[in-house]
């Protein structure tokens, strides 16, 4: 069992590599969240989720792993 | 060609401290050449670790060569130390295997998470910075202490996505992590440059708060700055660029509010630039580290 710290990693992490997770979330981060396991702190939090540096953050992420590939 | 610096504080008064700080470079096998044949201005050279877990025996004895002939600090990107998880024990004994076999000046990883529940992220991310990060992180670096024989450095990291659900500062919760588990910091000035822009606060305030006697290294390194659909734009590190004037200018004011020896790496990944250009960076990360520079500092913010 993932604790709330845990679930909150967990989200982060499919969030930056997971495009269709990360339109969901945009969606809905809340229910998302709660979905996942997040504690009512946390929940509360994700109305201020910074959806610019999400996404470029999500790109960053993307041409890494691409980079690693090639090696 | 060591900076044998006074103390800035120091130097203007009456008691005037030496400290003994190192200026080098991050190990590329593209800059290899340029490294041997400038051993006599570079006093410390950065290895990234996690290259040499699976290398062939004889890469790992020339890496060991190395360190007999420059002090060598050992760089790790992959353990994810910074996380409510547990660190996976198996990628702290190869790192302790590295250390025992290339017996390094010291050895660092970062203030980051890299993966969840099987996901890979590829690079460092920032978790949230809450009580439990805190509480598991310092427990990771005790592990890795107990393992590899010594506490690595801890460096801060650049994020273009301040994670939510965050309940401390950047600064605090690295200070409580360093505090906790007796680690020392590697400052990464560009990283915390870019985190201070992108999040439209003054860089130096940011210095500041950070807890600068802890500081054993310190980064230097560029980046770029990038956009989402052509909007909001944020500075990206991405040590493919020159430091800019404001990292050189952090160094400087870093000099001044701590009493710290420190070794000061300059990292760059590619679009090598003609290796005169990084001795250049290295003179004059010298330079901000000379009191004799008595300037006021200038905001970048």
């Amino acid at each position: 069992m993932r604790n709330p710290a845990q679930a909150s990693e967990d989200l982060l992490a499919r969030l930056f590599t997971d495009a269709a997770f990360r339109a969901r979330f945009k969606l809905d981060p809340k229910n998302l969240g709660r979905e996942l396991g997040l504690d009512d702190a946390a929940l509360a939090t994700l109305e201020q989720t910074d959806w610019v540096g999400l996404e470029l953050a999500a790109r960053s992420y993307a041409l890494k792993r691409a980079a690693c590939r090639k090696k | 060609m060591e900076v044998e610096a006074a103390d800035a504080v120091g130097a203007v008064g009456a008691a005037v401290v030496s400290r003994v700080q190192r200026v080098g470079l991050g190990w590329r096998p593209e800059l290899a050449a340029g490294i041997f044949a400038n051993l006599d201005r570079i006093d410390v050279v950065e290895v990234l670790a996690d290259d040499y877990f699976n290398a062939p025996r004889r890469e790992r004895d020339a890496l060991r060569a190395l360190a007999e002939q420059v002090p060598v600090q050992l760089h790790g990107v992959g353990l994810g130390l910074a996380s409510a998880c547990a660190v996976d024990t198996a990628r702290l004994d190869r790192m302790a295997r590295l250390v025992e076999h290339v017996r390094p000046a010291g050895w660092s990883e970062h203030l980051a998470f890299v993966r969840a529940k099987g996901v890979e992220i590829g690079h460092l991310a920032m978790p949230p910075r809450t009580a439990r990060t805190i509480e598991q992180t310092v427990r990771n670096v005790e592990l890795a202490r107990t393992i590899t024989g010594t506490v690595p450095a801890l460096e801060n990291i650049a994020t273009l996505f301040d994670p939510p659900m965050s309940t401390h500062t950047e600064a605090d919760w690295s200070r409580q992590i360093l505090v906790a588990s007796g680690a020392p910091l590697l400052l990464d000035l560009h990283n915390l440059y870019a985190n201070a822009v992108n999040a439209r606060r003054d860089p130096l305030a940011d210095l500041a708060a950070f807890p600068l006697e802890r500081v054993s290294g310190v980064h230097l390194s560029g980046g770029m700055w990038i956009s989402h659909d052509g909007g909001e734009r944020r500075l990206l590190d991405d040590h493919l660029h020159s430091p800019p004037d404001a990292v050189f200018e952090l160094l400087r004011s870093l000099q001044m509010q701590t009493k710290a020896s420190f070794d000061v790496v300059l990292e760059r990944d590619g679009r090598y630039p003609k290796f005169e250009v990084l001795i250049g960076e290295l003179d004059r990360a010298r330079a901000a580290l000379s009191p004799l520079v008595a300037q006021p500092l200038r905001r970048y913010a």
